[in-house]
């Protein structure tokens, strides 16, 4: 599919909208204390992660000049570690992946990501609440009390704190009837996660669904009391994947593993992984505690404005 | 040769030598899991249907289907009769075969006759058909409010639901794939 074509979309509509979610989420971070970044689009390095493909960049005489980045995480981690004094960061910025195009997936997406110093996943949990209501409210979704709401495909979403806030572990029991203990397989996992779990969340209300299998949480830090789970949240709405965060893994050596593990993964289904991110790893040691999270722009505006897809709301393809 | 990335509602695979159609396709992929093509298939000659999940990189050979370019003659009790307009072959098709195609034959319409083995199992109608209104209530006079429809019958015993200012006589355009009304594209 080819961007651009405007045909799917209210040009006016779509961009007046976008402009508003912009400045609703600058003016909320610049509020809680967070500097807005611009890390680079074409880099060098990227996370070598199994399930996500990877567009490279050649110049004009194809000569290969680096990729275009699936998420700023990376360089964004590497500023915190080498700046000090500071609540917290955040980019607005197009990510790219390969591979994805459907009603909910874009080549080219509008990705939020932001870093709070010195926090954990639960402080993350409570920010994105926040943010989320404050969009809402931008959009003069609340209703006669001033309690925030959201209206999607003829559902009416509660937005009054707190979400709804799931392990990963109690939904897979109650909605797949098996628990993800260990290390799972991936494809029952992820068969059952967008076929048993996500269509039979509450639709009413948002919800996280924290405490990952450390296996599909390769940046995140791993749980003290069980190492089979990690501090990854994600937070849906009508039962839409719309963010993902994690308390972050500082460990340079245990990260280097776990890079190594997934480059084996890529190269097992025969596909050209990207190189250790050696200037990443080096700068990792300086990274303060913190927390980190990434939330699909146009998926949230797409349920604001209560459209079924995400090309209705966006101008990439 | 298709790729997962070709899967898509209504694309013709071959599974175990018999040719399946796609009647349902659903693209998934979590943010940091793996991408997902959900199909439900229609074995083409048994009707059988089943669920089945493929992933990235996956191969299909295209169904081995021969496509004929026929006209539709009539319908008895046999079935529904086709003809070969270059050899004058005639070939059937049960009520069964035909499925919902059906709703949308005419006489003399020409469509495209789908052969396995030499043997015709379905045939592939024009995507968009257009056909005449042969019963409908009279609309509320001045309701225009977008969404409030009424059920009318077309000329080949088809009915399906129409905006309030469709009358009798109308031509429709309906789309074959969803057997739903797209426009009217004029009086008769």
């Amino acid at each position: 599919m080819q961007p651009a074509d405007f045909k799917e979309c209210d040009l006016l509509e779509v961009i007046n909208k976008r402009d508003l979610l912009y400045r609703i989420i600058r003016a909320f971070f610049h509020e809680e204390g967070f500097l807005e970044v611009q890390s680079p689009l074409l880099v060098e390095e990227i996370a070598p992660e199994e399930n996500i493909n990877y567009f490279s960049v050649v110049d004009e005489n194809k000569k290969a000049v680096g990729k275009l980045i699936t998420s700023p995480e990376l360089y964004l981690k590497r500023i915190i570690s080498k700046i000090k004094g500071i609540k917290g960061i955040f980019q607005i910025s197009s990510v790219f992946r390969a591979d994805e195009i459907s009603d909910l997936h874009l080549k080219e997406f509008c990705l939020l990501e932001w870093y709070s110093i010195g926090e954990n996943y639960n402080d993350l949990m409570d920010e994105c609440e926040r943010l989320i209501i404050s969009c809402a409210r931008a959009f003069n979704l609340f209703d006669a009390e001033g309690k925030p709401y959201l209206y999607y495909k003829g559902e009416k979403i509660d937005l009054t704190p707190p979400f709804i806030r799931l392990k990963i572990k109690d939904a897979f029991i109650k909605y797949a009837g098996w628990e993800p203990n260990g290390e799972p397989n991936s494809f029952k996992f992820d068969l059952d996660l967008v076929s048993k779990v996500e269509p039979n969340l509450p639709k009413n209300r948002p919800v996280f669904l924290y405490d990952w299998p450390s296996s599909m949480a390769s940046l995140s830090k791993i749980k003290k009391d069980d190492p089979n789970y990690s501090e990854r949240v994600e937070l849906y709405i009508a039962g839409i994947e719309l963010s993902n965060g994690f308390s972050e893994l500082r460990d340079p050596l245990e990260q280097e593993k776990r890079f190594k593990k997934e480059i084996e993964k890529i190269k097992q289904k025969g596909r050209c992984p990207p190189s250790l991110p050696k200037k990443f790893l080096a700068d990792l040691k300086d990274m303060p505690q913190c927390a980190g999270m990434a939330l699909g722009i146009d998926r949230l505006l797409m349920l604001l404005m209560d459209k079924n897809s995400i090309h209705q709301v966006s101008l990439t393809g | 040769m298709y790729d997962s990335s070709d899967l898509r509602k209504g694309l013709k695979i071959q599974i175990d030598g018999e040719p399946y159609i796609i009647t349902e396709f659903q693209f998934s992929k979590p943010g940091k899991g793996q991408a997902l093509y959900r199909c439900k298939l229609k074995n083409m000659i048994t009707g059988y249907t089943m669920d089945r999940t493929y992933r990235s990189g996956d191969k299909f050979e295209p169904a081995n289907l021969e496509e004929v370019h026929m006209q539709y003659l009539y319908k008895d009790s046999e079935g529904y009769h086709f003809m070969n307009m270059e050899t004058y072959d005639q070939v059937t098709l049960t009520e069964e075969q035909m499925g919902e195609a059906k709703n949308f034959l005419l006489d003399n319409m020409e469509v495209d006759v789908l052969f396995f083995k030499g043997t015709p199992i379905d045939i592939s109608l024009p995507t968009f058909v257009e056909l005449k209104v042969v019963e409908a209530l009279p609309g509320v006079k001045g309701d225009t409010a977008t969404g409030a429809t009424k059920p009318v019958t077309l000329e080949t015993g088809y009915k399906l639901q129409v905006p309030l200012f469709v009358e009798e006589g109308d031509i429709l355009k309906v789309d074959t794939r969803t057997g739903e009304y797209v426009e009217r594209v004029n009086k008769k």
